[in-house]
């Protein structure tokens, strides 16, 4: 790249600007988080809060809902999004989905691996090593692999739950 | 960018334990959340292009929230001191202080004392006035994890609210308070609500949790209670006693030692000085029996004690023994030592529990603890009073039987055990049969449990903890009859002439007398056997002899019979329970030669005076011994026979007179012989006076003075009248020529063969002699007499009131009485 500085849409947007047609067209895909606080009151009636408008405590759920918009006339290919379990919460194992073909898969260091099923080394009590599935409570990031492109004009959600530790 | 696909098992090998987060630890408050999401994807060149979001946040508030536990449900004992210990967690996100809010103490006589609160580390003060001492510390300055007291509530809540305590960390609240005189079985309730409240950290507002309680509930139950069991046995050969005591804490806390027998004045020594200091004690008076002085019994070998380290409450700690001490102190306050000899000199045996490393506390520790299953107050039987099924401590220990008067009677030797421990009130108390003393190294304390150690009183209903049940024991039977001379029933005589007194052979001389036909000796002969007159009409007479129980208890089936003399034929006894002889003893005939007494009670030691009427028949010789005989028989001792005998002897007359008359000088030529005797001569007048009944001879004879026959002190009196029929004074003998010129000296006196010059003579002068009478030592023959005494009357061998008392078997010359004078002869 030859503005490094730059972020990707920026380019992106100087590119076509530059090209002024569709043959130098980049795909634009516009992302939009959300989140609200599932408060569960005595009655196990769910109220939904947004997080910007009332804090959090120890115990309640947060509900992310990431949505991706692609705002261009170009297909995004390979769509992937990605979401972060922040500090301070812990992923609620099930609390998210995606249609076939795609898959989710998560990280339990930030990012830099990932896996649709994380597994750590334990030690075993005779002194060996096993593999075993990871908590999931220990993830860091969740994405959704759609497995196809985000066609022009055309946008997805994702959604997925975190417990406030 | 390029999307990269990662295999499970490659994610694995960079994966390894300890990555996963801490999950105990919450949030804390004020953390803001922050979310931002991305998206990756290539255009239709294949060019990397990402997204990135809008980034949602929001903070976390304070969620104050904690645990309140208590330490569990305890026993405690009276009077004593308890702590109920709660643990306040702090469960939320935030650093907080906690606040208890109307703490509840109900039960029995409870009372609480104090708050400890331990704080925990980490715990810091945050600005506000902790109150007293503390002052206002700066915010952040490290609070005192030591364990701080406060009296109230108030200073407790205002320490506690200058104070916050970490997340995630316990602080205790010790509520202290005193048990009272509460009742077993009564429950205390101690209920501990409490908050945490968190202050602003940063955005998030302060807040308080909601109230957590938590209540413990305490029950009473007993202090430590030593009951005692004490059982006996008996050896059915020897009649050795053996005393078990068995002893174990039936309360539910342990019993501790006594500090005051460190005293010196007690003698335990290092026992109770070194290590664990004091004991407890547990004392067994040796029974002691007698009269007039009741003595302690010997001990018969060595006692013993017996238990086993972690059984039955005896602590499993090596160094915590039980050991057996004697002392032969008249009091149980000195002189206790290992030593514990047999010779009868053994006052208290005792058992000293002591030493021990155990930490003490209200339910272990030295001493011995709680088994509350081995034992009970109250229930025993055979003796009544405590029972112990499961004993700590076993002493044993044997003595001989009691000998003697009453020692065959039931329950003639008893006895109670005692015991002392320490109790765990907040004042220790020592514990002992007759109540409870402050326990201590003091003198006075030592002196203020003797009475406790001295007990006798058992204990039959639970009231006398820490005695025993009273044993009752007693000798062997031994029943042994006697009967003898009155008042000497165990006298030893000879009736039978063997030559060896027994107890059997006792007699009692007994005379009689027809006043109609007095007894009067036709001998002339000293020496031979006396013959005289016999009875002309029956004669009776009442013969007191005493019965004795001498065995060692009471026999209810003694009886008595007597058999009468045999000789001549006609006499008759009959058994008299009065002087005058006219009643029946239990049910005794009468008329008979024999009569026999039945079911005669008497207890031991005790006797019973009785009489004998015996009814001589007309006929009976003078001077001569008629033999009863009574034959007592108590309840055998198994095989062999319980009889005693002693014998009457009867005597119609026992003093004898047997005159003999000599003839001194004739006066006559040489070849007349003394039958004519002539005007000058001299006749001499021997009487020998006899003492015919049989006296205490035999080996070893014992027979009192008063079953032996003598004449009183009055004397006996000779009276020798000169002028009664053809008597020496107006007519001599055989001759009737001459007559006398009357006593011609003071008469002579011998006994024994020895000269006595102490009988006292009346003399009468003049025939008849009834004329003039006067009274001298010696005769006279002075005008206006012209002779000297017709007539004589001595008492031999001293003034009437004095006179010498012939004893019983003097009819030989070596004891006999020989009383002589002389008469001269003249011409009529």
């Amino acid at each position: 790249m030859r503005t490094p500085r730059l972020t990707a849409p920026i380019i992106c947007s100087v590119l076509i600007a530059l090209a002024g047609g569709n043959a130098f067209a980049k795909p634009t895909v516009a992302l939009k988080l959300a989140g609200v606080i599932l408060e569960k009151d005595a009655s196990g009636k769910v109220t939904m809060v947004p997080v910007d408008s009332t804090p959090a405590k120890p115990g309640e759920s947060i509900r992310y809902t990431i949505t991706a918009s692609n705002t261009s006339g170009e297909v995004a290919k390979k769509f992937v999004s990605s979401g972060r379990i922040p500090n301070g919460t812990q992923y609620e194992p099930g609390s998210s989905a995606i249609a076939a073909p795609g898959h989710i898969e998560f990280s339990l260091d930030n990012g830099k691996t990932w896996s649709a099923k994380p597994m750590i080394r334990v030690r075993q009590p005779d002194g060996s090593m096993a593999m075993k599935a990871a908590d999931p409570a220990a993830y860091t990031n969740i994405r959704w692999i759609s497995g196809k492109d985000l066609a022009a004009h055309a946008s997805t959600s994702y959604t997925y739950v975190v417990l406030v530790k | 960018m390029k999307n990269r696909a990662y295999s499970a098992g490659f994610l694995a090998l960079l994966l390894f334990v300890g990555i996963a987060p801490a999950y105990a630890t919450q949030t804390p408050a004020g953390t803001t959340i922050s979310n931002t999401a991305t998206a990756s994807y290539t255009d239709s060149n294949g060019n990397a292009l990402t997204a990135t979001s809008n980034t949602v946040s929001t903070v976390i508030q304070n969620a104050p929230t904690l645990t309140d536990t208590n330490g569990g449900n305890q026993t405690v004992a009276p009077n004593t001191n308890a702590t109920d210990t709660f643990t306040l967690t702090n469960t939320g996100n935030n650093a907080g202080d906690f606040q208890i809010a109307s703490p509840t103490l109900s039960g029995g006589s409870s009372s609480l004392t104090s708050y400890t609160v331990t704080l925990p580390a980490g715990s810091v003060y945050n600005g506000a006035n902790a109150g007293g001492s503390y002052g206002t510390p700066s915010s952040g300055t490290s609070a005192p994890t030591t364990a701080q007291t406060f009296a109230t509530l108030a200073a407790l809540n205002q320490f506690l609210a200058a104070v916050n305590v970490p997340s995630q960390s316990a602080a205790t609240v010790a509520v202290n308070y005193a048990v009272g005189n509460t009742s077993a079985g009564t429950t205390i309730t101690d209920t501990l609500p409490a908050t945490i409240t968190y202050p602003a950290t940063g955005s998030a507002a302060t807040a308080t949790s909601a109230t957590a309680t938590s209540t413990e509930t305490d029950t009473v139950q007993n202090d430590a209670r030593l009951d005692v069991r004490k059982t006996s046995s008996q050896n059915p050969t020897t009649g050795n006693i053996t005393y078990t005591v068995a002893v174990n804490n039936g309360g539910a806390f342990t019993a501790h030692y006594v500090q005051a027998l460190q005293q010196s004045s007690f003698g335990f020594g290092a026992a109770t000085m070194t290590g664990t200091p004091g004991g407890i004690l547990i004392v067994d008076k040796v029974p002691t029996f007698g009269s007039p002085t009741a003595v302690p019994l010997a001990l018969v070998g060595t006692p013993s004690v017996s238990f086993t380290r972690g059984t039955n409450g005896f602590p499993n700690d090596a160094s915590e023994t039980a050991v057996v001490y004697c002392t032969t102190a008249a009091t149980p306050a000195s002189g206790w030592s290992m030593s514990c000899p047999t010779t009868g000199t053994v006052t208290y045996v005792g058992v000293l529990i002591s030493g021990g490393s155990l930490a003490n506390s209200a339910t272990g520790g030295d001493g011995l603890q709680p088994n509350a299953a081995g034992s009970a107050a109250t229930g025993g039987t055979s003796p009544t009073g405590p029972a112990v099924t499961a004993a700590a401590v076993t002493l044993s220990f044997t003595i001989v039987p009691p000998t003697g008067t009453g020692a065959g009677t039931a329950g003639s030797v008893t006895n109670v055990a005692d015991s002392i421990f320490t109790n765990n009130s907040a004042t220790p108390q020592i514990v002992g049969p007759t109540g409870t003393y402050t326990d201590g190294n003091t003198g006075s304390a030592a002196t203020a449990l003797l009475p406790a150690i001295e007990n006798s009183t058992p204990d039959t209903t639970g009231g006398e903890p820490g005695a025993s049940g009273q044993t009752s024991n007693q000798a062997l039977a031994s029943y042994a009859v006697l009967v003898g001379p009155s008042g000497f029933p165990a006298a030893l005589g000879d009736a039978t002439n063997t030559g060896t007194a027994t107890i059997n052979g006792d007699f009692t001389d007994w005379s009689f007398m027809d006043p109609s036909a007095p007894p009067t000796a036709t001998s002339t002969t000293p020496g031979a056997t006396v013959t005289g007159n016999s009875t002309s009409q029956t004669e009776s007479m009442c013969v007191p002899e005493t019965l004795e129980n001498a065995g060692n208890l009471q026999d209810t089936a003694i009886s008595l019979s007597v058999t009468a003399p045999t000789s001549p034929s006609g006499w008759t006894a009959w058994l008299t329970s009065n002087s005058g002889c006219t009643t029946a003893l239990n049910g005794a005939s009468a008329g008979s030669t024999s009569s026999t007494s039945t079911a005669i009670t008497l207890a031991s030691g005790s006797s019973l005076t009785f009489y004998v009427k015996y009814t001589a028949p007309v006929g009976t010789p003078a001077f001569t011994a008629e033999q009863a005989l009574i034959t007592a028989t108590g309840t055998p001792n198994g095989a062999t026979a319980n009889t005693n005998t002693t014998y009457d002897e009867l005597y119609n007359g026992f003093i004898a007179l047997v005159k003999q008359q000599n003839v001194i000088s004739s006066g006559c030529p040489t070849g007349v012989t003394v039958t004519t005797i002539c005007p000058g001569g001299v006749l001499g007048y021997t009487i020998t006076v006899e003492n015919l009944a049989k006296a205490a001879t035999g080996t070893g004879a014992s027979e009192p003075a008063s079953a032996l026959l003598t004449n009183s002190v009055a004397g006996i009196v000779v009276t020798d009248d000169g002028t009664s029929g053809t008597n020496w004074f107006a007519q001599i003998g055989t001759t009737g020529t001459y007559v006398t010129s009357g006593v011609n000296a003071i008469p002579t006196l011998t006994i024994g063969g020895t000269a006595n010059t102490a009988s006292v003579c009346t003399y009468s002068y003049g025939n008849p002699a009834a004329g003039a009478t006067t009274t001298f030592t010696a005769p006279v023959y002075a005008p206006p007499y012209s002779n000297g005494p017709s007539k004589l009357s001595c008492v031999l061998g001293g003034a009437a009131g004095s006179a010498y008392q012939l004893p019983a078997g003097s009819n030989t010359s070596s004891t006999w009485m020989v009383f002589s004078f002389n008469v001269t002869v003249r011409a009529n």
